[in-house]
């Protein structure tokens, strides 16, 4: 099928990024075919009409998050929907699941090596200063053997396709990564806007998440044939709460906030109208910092007082484990084709982008000479915050990130400019249908002789033509991905 | 899977299902007291109802306004939309839907899309066409989405502690509001006295506002088989244990849905079950012409024993 009847709109291939869509000689990618297809007979109205269905589910369903600095009423935001689904075909997913899987497991083993012997450093695979330098190592984990021997019980891969037609991993997420409600929201609405697509293409299925997650929470319970598992959220006002508690709901476990646990002889209890319950496992969504007053932020009262200790003992599993924050972090991500071999014995199957590291004098240099072909991250910030992209910067920019750099430079890494994939986006008030760049957040579960990758995952869209920056808090949206 | 007798409910979750029952609960009174009372005045036997009408709307929601601001528009935006007002229509579905995003989990989602719905129409409502030409349009679909909210609440929900806590709170204001009802609309007619022939006809018309605006004209008509007098209407509001709008049946509900929840408890005398029983068994054997000899006493009591059953259920089952 020809590019330009499809849609009934003139949709413009790009010519620098690899189009989902369509190929370079103007295409409909054949995996793509029953969608163009349906798609066809479909006019404008059709199209607002959708786009305005979808927002309806998502407004009636209250599925919103929260913007940090906002006042707490009226600050809640619909997440950005767009009803074009992208199609992963089974084939090419099949090796994305193998390699998301190979990665995370990797990092559970480097995160073992890191609080016990610490092999990997003193083989000098990855180094010493990074490590040690990294705030995110906490001392306390150091001989704690978690239960099943997991520490990232789920991590949040972020993949992306660059203009070689290959995929990428950009980031490793393993402390509370967080948007796997969307892909279940997404899922729903879709299947309200779009029903005869639905079974003409039959895209796996993803609503047995909640199960999933369950069973991992209840593989990693400290010994109770009927485990207490508890879903820890800082409550109503976090940007996160409606996955909180659509987490818990759709688990069927309580929702609870620090306040509502307690700590007794190193048991955790929460208090409910009846007195006190023990708890046996804890999916906490609170930060490290903030979990136990009496260990980390004394003045934090989102967590709860004596659960680190209780944590130490034995009687409590903490999902994920405390401590995983180093593994994360986008200088020791530059290592994980090393982290992989040294562990596993294995040649990674997702790619790495390649990654200087300004720590190191070679990679210093380079990147001070190169800043407008790079882009410059810092290595322990999230949501999208603080990333330079060096094509957009003008010349005072430049040398201000120059500076930057210099005056912390363990704490920046740069890669060249990936050229994230494009796929067609209906543009609300233009009312047209146009390229817009999307990433891939995965989502991997690891538990006691369990593991489980989410098909699909959350497909995140830059809305503003030309951005490369997907983050829901920076206007991005988001697709519902199918693997067919 | 046997024992799943396993009672999970959070304390602050209780506290806050049981307000959330409290706010959509006054929601619909002030609603329709508004509504009956507003349109009622239009075929008032003496003309200077109106103003009286308006106090008695504020009167009814335990709101004053300055002499200055004492106007039909000031009161009804502040009985409706006004959030500084915390008994205003938006306040409480504002509080409402607080409490149930922070319970989001326990309850179904038919019952959070519900609320969540009516929060958004009230939001968006246009205040000015409220003021002037939509009262009708807004109490009354405040009223049915209410109705909505309350199917979804009884159809979707497994009628466990938490359904039992926040039908308390339902229970409990209702039986607030119906008593303060009375009290109001017993104020209007004591303030319009004059001879006896225009009393005959005050009286009636006051009383068909007080039983339409509880929901209760139609089913006392039936029930006494002649239009409404005093006796009959204040025996129908305060001791019809069948009608679901009386204090009496609101107070069986309470001790009820009490016994639901304190079932794990033995009954002891300073618990909350003890004292719901007795108020309520107290009201139970009390006459109309009992009540009539001195009504104003009467409603102050009872009032302040729905407020200590409140107080105690808080203190003995959902501490903040």
């Amino acid at each position: 099928m020809e590019y330009n009847k499809f849609f009934n709109f003139e949709y413009q291939a790009s010519s620098e990024n690899y189009d989902e869509f369509v190929s370079s000689d103007n295409i409909v990618r054949a995996h793509y075919d029953p969608l163009s297809a349906q798609f066809a007979q479909y006019k404008t109205e059709h199209y607002q009409k959708f786009n305005e269905e979808a927002k309806l589910v998502f407004f009636n369903e209250g599925i919103t998050f929260a913007v940090y600095s906002d006042n707490p009423l009226g600050s809640e935001k619909i997440f950005p929907f767009d009803f074009i689904p992208r199609i992963i075909p089974a084939n090419e997913w099949n090796s994305i699941e193998k390699g998301i899987v190979q990665r995370n497991r990797a990092i559970n083993e480097f995160l073992k090596d890191l609080y016990h012997g610490k092999k990997i450093l003193k083989d000098g695979i990855v180094p010493k200063e990074l490590i040690y330098s990294s705030a995110n190592m906490l001392s306390v984990m150091e001989g704690f053997d978690p239960i099943g021997g997991i520490y990232n019980h789920i991590s949040g891969t972020d993949i992306i396709r660059h203009s070689d037609g290959e995929y990428y991993v950009l980031e490793d997420n393993v402390r509370c990564p967080s948007g796997v409600s969307y892909v279940l929201a997404n899922r729903n609405t879709l299947k309200k806007t779009l029903p005869k697509l639905f079974s003409k293409c039959q895209p796996q299925p993803i609503i047995d998440y909640p199960e999933k997650l369950l069973e991992m929470l209840q593989s990693v319970s400290p010994g109770n044939s009927h485990p207490n598992c508890v879903v820890l959220s800082p409550g109503m006002y976090n940007s996160a709460y409606f996955e909180h508690s659509f987490l818990a709901q759709s688990m069927g476990v309580e929702l609870v906030e620090g306040r509502d646990l307690f700590v007794k002889n190193d048991v955790v209890y929460m208090k409910t109208i009846h007195g006190s319950q023990r708890v046996h496992v804890i999916y906490r969504r609170i930060d490290d910092p903030f979990l136990d007053p009496l260990l980390f932020n004394t003045d934090s009262v989102l967590g709860t007082p004596g659960l680190m200790s209780a944590y130490l003992a034995g009687n409590v599993t903490l999902v994920n484990a405390p401590g995983t924050g180093v593994a994360d972090d986008k200088a020791v991500y530059a290592y994980m084709p090393e982290i992989i071999k040294y562990y596993l014995g294995e040649e990674q199957i997702l790619k790495n982008v390649p990654t200087y590291r300004c720590g190191e004098d070679d990679d210093l240099k380079y990147v001070l000479e190169n800043i407008d072909k790079l882009v410059v991250k810092p290595v322990d910030e999230s949501g999208g915050y603080g990333i330079s992209i060096g094509n957009t910067l003008s010349k005072e920019q430049i040398k201000e990130v120059q500076l930057q750099i210099q005056q912390n430079r363990r704490n920046y890494i740069a890669q060249p400019i990936m050229s994230l994939s494009v796929h067609p986006t209906y543009i609300e008030g233009e009312d047209t249908i146009d390229s817009r760049h999307i990433d891939l957040r995965t989502f991997c579960l690891l538990g006691k002789s369990t593991e489980y990758v989410l098909p699909g995952g959350l497909t995140r869209v830059a809305l503003k033509k030309g951005n490369l920056i997907v983050n829901s808090s920076q206007g991005g949206g988001s697709k519902d991905t199918w693997v067919i | 899977m046997g024992n799943l007798k396993i009672q999970y409910m959070l304390s602050r979750i209780a506290n806050n299902l049981f307000w959330m029952g409290r706010y959509l609960e006054r929601i619909e009174h002030t609603a329709r007291y508004t509504k009956v009372n507003y349109f009622s005045a239009m075929d008032a036997p003496i003309v200077l109802q109106k103003d009286l009408m308006l106090h008695s709307l504020l009167k009814m929601n335990g709101k004053g306004l300055a002499i200055n601001d004492f106007n039909e528009q000031n009161v009804l935006q502040c009985l409706s939309f006004d959030k500084e007002n915390p008994s205003s229509i938006i306040s409480n579905i504002i509080f409402a839907r607080e409490n149930a995003r922070g319970a989001r989990d326990i309850i179904s989602t038919e019952l959070w899309e519900s609320i969540n719905k009516y929060y958004h129409f009230v939001l968006n409502y246009d205040q000015e066409s409220y003021r002037t030409t939509a009262l009708y349009d807004f109490t009354q679909n405040s009223i049915e989405q209410l109705t909505i909210i309350k199917g979804q609440m009884d159809g979707t929900l497994v009628h466990n502690d938490a359904w039992s806590i926040i039908k308390l709170g339902i229970y409990l204001e209702r039986a607030a509001q119906i008593l303060r009802a009375i009290h109001t609309k017993w104020e209007d007619i004591e303030s319009l006295k004059g001879n006896e022939k225009e009393n005959i006809s005050i009286l009636s018309h006051q009383l068909a506002a007080l039983m339409r605006g509880l929901e209760s004209f139609d089913m006392s008509r039936k029930h006494y088989r002649r239009p409404p007098n005093l006796h009959d209407s204040l025996e129908f509001l305060l001791l019809n244990d069948r009608f679901p709008r009386s204090v009496l049946s609101c107070l069986r509900k309470v001790t009820q849905q009490i016994h639901v929840i304190s079932a794990a408890k033995s009954l002891t005398k300073d618990s909350v079950e003890f004292l719901a029983n007795k108020i309520y068994a107290r009201l139970k054997h009390l006459t109309i012409e009992e009540i009539t000899e001195d009504l104003p006493t009467f409603i102050n009591k009872t009032q302040y024993d729905i407020y200590l059953i409140g107080a105690k259920l808080e203190e003995e089952y959902f501490p903040l």
